[in-house]
């Protein structure tokens, strides 16, 4: 394998917040958040070599749109889609680009505009409705709540394992004046609410909705000029479906082969990871991917989560800002939004959300066409 | 000119060609058409036309078997846009002795005895009409 050149450095974070802003454009959302972030690490925009966008639905252009708000300099501005994990992969690409020597100082806007209610993936290249759409079969909650009830049937989880996530997430959100949702829920409203996808109620659903992040990276020399502490990108590995024949999977990706390899990249191990972040979309996502990383064995996800093991206070704090089902969803936004949340845990910046003495940050971001697994450091 | 006769093959259109064949009458199975190697044997479903198991270009049509058990599902509990199935209703993901991976509506079964294992088989449904007056069927799998 090549040399790997440079550490890369994660130097500011920002973000507008999350929810619904129908009056402000994607524009508004993406200036807030890189202003936010360009305060945070001490640039201005002069400072920025190229920009990323990472969005879903918005059409050509939108990247430059976004940072001809900030200023006309020239800089290289790339749009960047894998769903929802857009801007994570965007931010590996930029560390890439670092790394090679190409850029130094480069900035992730994630940024998304999204209408209300279920997300419709029944379309056909045509723009008419596909034979999947059709016959039912286009419903995401529905791919989530299959996987949950697999694992029941295999291990034995229990609803209210997965709902427990929920009643997790919404207590934590509380506590981030970022998030969309800023309320508690119990595990009765969250088992009682509308059922979408069995066992999945609609309290097991993240949002739609509006926002944006911003995420500043540079080389670890450059870095120097502006703190005394960094936060490192270690690794950030991305990754498809892997065919076993014989076997069927409904992952959007090889979530555990790929954590593998990030550990290994990293030199670490699921042990060392102090606060992580994964792709909550609906409660499965986390009872499913804190075996996947290491944090438990196979088929103990639910009693992981149901034994508060994932809460700020736990042995694995996961999505302590309140993940997608409380911070919100923006697509193209969540990716640098869990990079923004691990960084302030890494520096200690979380305030009530504060995991003591963390030191080493884990990524979990998944989309309809890929996986993206990341390991921060200090 | 006399026009097709009712309760005739004429009278059904697949939702989609290509994915499953028509029987000569409304009692009768459709068939799944996936592709097989025919150089290492792997099936897929849908068509494909490279064998990921050994890359072999250029796959020969396959009849998939009808019967299979249910390896997960979930009952809906909102119509999804755009489908002509209502809520509620059992989403399957049914592997075939094939090893490959249908997702398919269950039907002709009360959502809530619906089990991971469940012997299921093929059967023809009526999803709507067309503009021609032609019932246009499509696939689900049954309890057997």
């Amino acid at each position: 394998m090549a040399n790997d050149g440079t550490k890369v450095v994660v130097l500011g974070v920002g973000l507008h917040p999350f929810g619904r802003f129908p009056e402000k454009s994607m524009s508004d959302f993406g200036r807030t958040a890189a202003l936010e972030a360009m305060k945070d690490a001490g640039v201005s925009y002069k400072d920025i070599q190229a920009g990323y966008c990472g969005r879903v639905v918005a059409s050509t252009g939108v990247g430059l749109n976004i940072f001809e708000e900030l200023g006309s300099t020239g800089i290289p501005v790339t749009n960047v889609e894998l769903a929802c994990a857009s801007s994570s992969r965007a931010a590996e690409l930029a560390a890439t680009a670092i790394k090679a020597g190409v850029h130094d100082m480069c900035m992730v806007v994630g940024v998304e505009k999204m209408q209300r209610g279920m997300l419709d993936l029944g379309r056909s290249s045509g723009g008419g409705v596909s034979f999947a759409g059709a016959m039912g079969m286009a419903l995401l909650p529905g791919e989530y709540a299959m996987q949950a009830r697999r694992h029941m049937a295999l291990y034995g989880s229990k609803p209210e394992h997965f709902a427990q996530v929920s009643v997790k997430s919404h207590k934590n959100g509380c506590l981030n004046p970022y998030a969309q949702y800023q309320v508690q829920l119990s595990l009765e409203e969250v088992m009682n609410s509308r059922m979408i996808a069995d066992p999945i109620t609609l309290y097991q659903c993240c949002p739609t909705s509006d926002g944006a992040s911003a995420v500043i990276l540079c080389s670890e020399e450059t870095a120097r000029r502006y703190t005394t502490k960094p936060v490192y990108l270690t690794a950030s590995m991305g990754a498809t479906p892997i065919y076993t024949p014989g076997e069927l999977q409904l992952s959007e990706g090889p979530t555990a082969w790929l954590a593998r390899k990030v550990y290994e990249k990293a030199g670490l191990g699921p042990e060392d990871v102090d606060v992580a972040q994964c792709h909550d979309a609906f409660t499965p996502g986390e009872v499913l991917t804190v075996e996947k990383l290491g944090f438990c064995n196979e088929g103990e996800g639910g009693v992981f989560v149901w034994e508060g093991n994932t809460e700020i206070t736990g042995k694995k704090p996961m999505n302590t800002d309140g993940g997608l089902l409380s911070r919100g969803h923006p697509m193209g936004a969540t990716g640098g939004a869990m990079i923004t949340e691990i960084v302030r845990q890494l520096r200690g910046q979380a305030g009530p959300r504060q995991v003591a003495n963390a030191k080493v940050g884990m990524i979990h971001n998944a989309g309809v066409g890929g996986i993206q697994i990341s390991i921060l450091t200090t | 000119m006399t026009g097709p006769e009712k309760g005739s093959a004429k009278h059904m259109v697949p939702l989609r060609s290509g994915i499953f064949r028509v029987p000569e009458t409304p009692d009768g199975k459709p068939v799944l058409l996936g592709s097989r190697c025919p150089d290492c044997g792997a099936h897929y479903f849908p068509k494909r036309y490279i064998c990921i198991a050994c890359g072999r270009e250029g796959l020969d049509e396959a009849e998939l078997s009808g019967r299979g058990k249910v390896w997960t599902y979930t009952i809906a509990g909102q119509t999804p846009p755009g489908s002509l199935v209502e809520a509620p209703y059992a989403l399957a993901v049914v592997e075939l002795p094939e090893k490959v991976a249908i997702r398919s509506v269950l039907t002709g079964v009360d959502v809530g005895v619906v089990k991971v294992g469940m012997d299921v088989e093929i059967t023809l449904v009526k999803m709507k009409e067309d503009d021609d007056g032609n019932d246009v069927v499509s696939y689900m799998f049954r309890p057997v």
